[in-house]
């Protein structure tokens, strides 16, 4: 390399004016100047290597993450639907069953004409004797009507 | 944006953002699992990035924002984006000279502003275009070369001071 070329390019590197391509070339080929020689031997020692197959392997987990929360997401939109068709049958049945009070009554009172008054005893007690251990009493049932 | 599309224009970048994320974070492991993090919470964006302008430019900033979110989370584990430079491994041959001058990069990299750290490691370790370094940290392409060039002059002249000296010959 041309020892211009190599002074240009060095001084491209330290003004931010260089291409990817011009620092590659900087690196792999300039040997004269101390600066250059120990970045390109720190930048090739420090440089990250990209895993073979990157992008295919990272996609299939993506893959299989997403397609996973999906199924969950479908799995909770069912569940919620499921919900609220419950709610909304069971708010309109409600709804459709109301009766109003005197509506209540009247069907109250049908019902009750329909039985006989229970008959209702009352019992009626008389203490015989008592004392602090035992109450002996009679009992007598009296009909009401 | 269908699948096939985020695929194309987002998540293709997956092995461009490789080497930013794992000097940030420290280890490869740690990297594949923050890239699919990272693709995660692109991909629960789609809507709004395919409106977005500079699509590259947002992935490679949420890439960036992601890894400063980790290192906060675990700031005791690891303290800045060159760490991962401590604890590399190197063949036999090259080790003394590996390690001292890994040492004295280190010590210039501290001296300088994280700004210009940043983007000197983004262009000459990590390999980025002015356009991805400008986008992931949300400066102009201008201001970027201005950076990388007071970062490289500054880390040339040290160097060259110091190899000098070791010589003889400053």
């Amino acid at each position: 390399m041309k020892e211009e070329h190599i002074k240009n390019l060095i001084e491209k590197y330290k003004s931010g004016r260089s291409s990817l391509e011009d620092e590659k070339h900087l690196f792999d080929k300039v040997e004269t100047e101390v600066s250059i020689k120990k970045l390109a031997f720190f930048v090739k020692k420090a440089k990250r290597e990209i895993p073979k197959n990157f992008n295919e392997k990272l996609w299939e987990s993506f893959e299989k993450r997403t397609i996973k929360k999906n199924k969950f997401r479908i799995g909770i939109m069912s569940a919620a639907a499921t919900i609220l068709v419950i709610i909304t049958l069971y708010i309109s049945n409600f709804g459709y069953n109301k009766q109003s009070y005197s509506e209540k009554e009247t069907l109250l009172n049908q019902a009750q004409k329909m039985f006989v008054a229970p008959i209702q005893k009352q019992l009626i007690h008389a203490i015989i004797i008592e004392s602090d251990l035992i109450v002996v009493y009679t009992k007598i049932e009296k009909i009401n009507n | 944006m269908t699948k096939q599309d985020f695929k194309l224009k987002v998540f293709l970048l997956s092995e461009r953002l490789f080497p930013m994320v794992s000097r940030i974070l420290g280890t490869e492991a740690n990297a594949e699992d923050a890239i699919q993090e990272i693709m995660m919470k692109l991909w629960e964006k789609r809507k709004k990035i395919e409106k977005h302008p500079n699509i590259k430019g947002f992935v490679f900033l949420t890439a960036r924002n992601y890894c400063i979110d980790v290192l906060r989370k675990k700031p005791k584990l690891i303290d800045d984006s060159t760490n991962h430079l401590k604890v590399l491994k190197s063949s036999n041959i090259d080790k003394i000279e590996w390690e001292e001058l890994n040492t004295i990069i280190l010590k210039i990299l501290k001296e300088i502003p994280e700004q210009q750290k940043e983007v000197f490691m983004m262009r000459d370790i990590d390999g980025y275009e002015f356009t991805e370094i400008a986008a992931a940290m949300q400066i102009k392409v201008e201001h970027t070369r201005v950076l990388l060039s007071r970062a490289r002059k500054h880390i040339g002249l040290t160097l060259e001071k110091t190899y000098s000296y070791e010589r003889g010959t400053y």
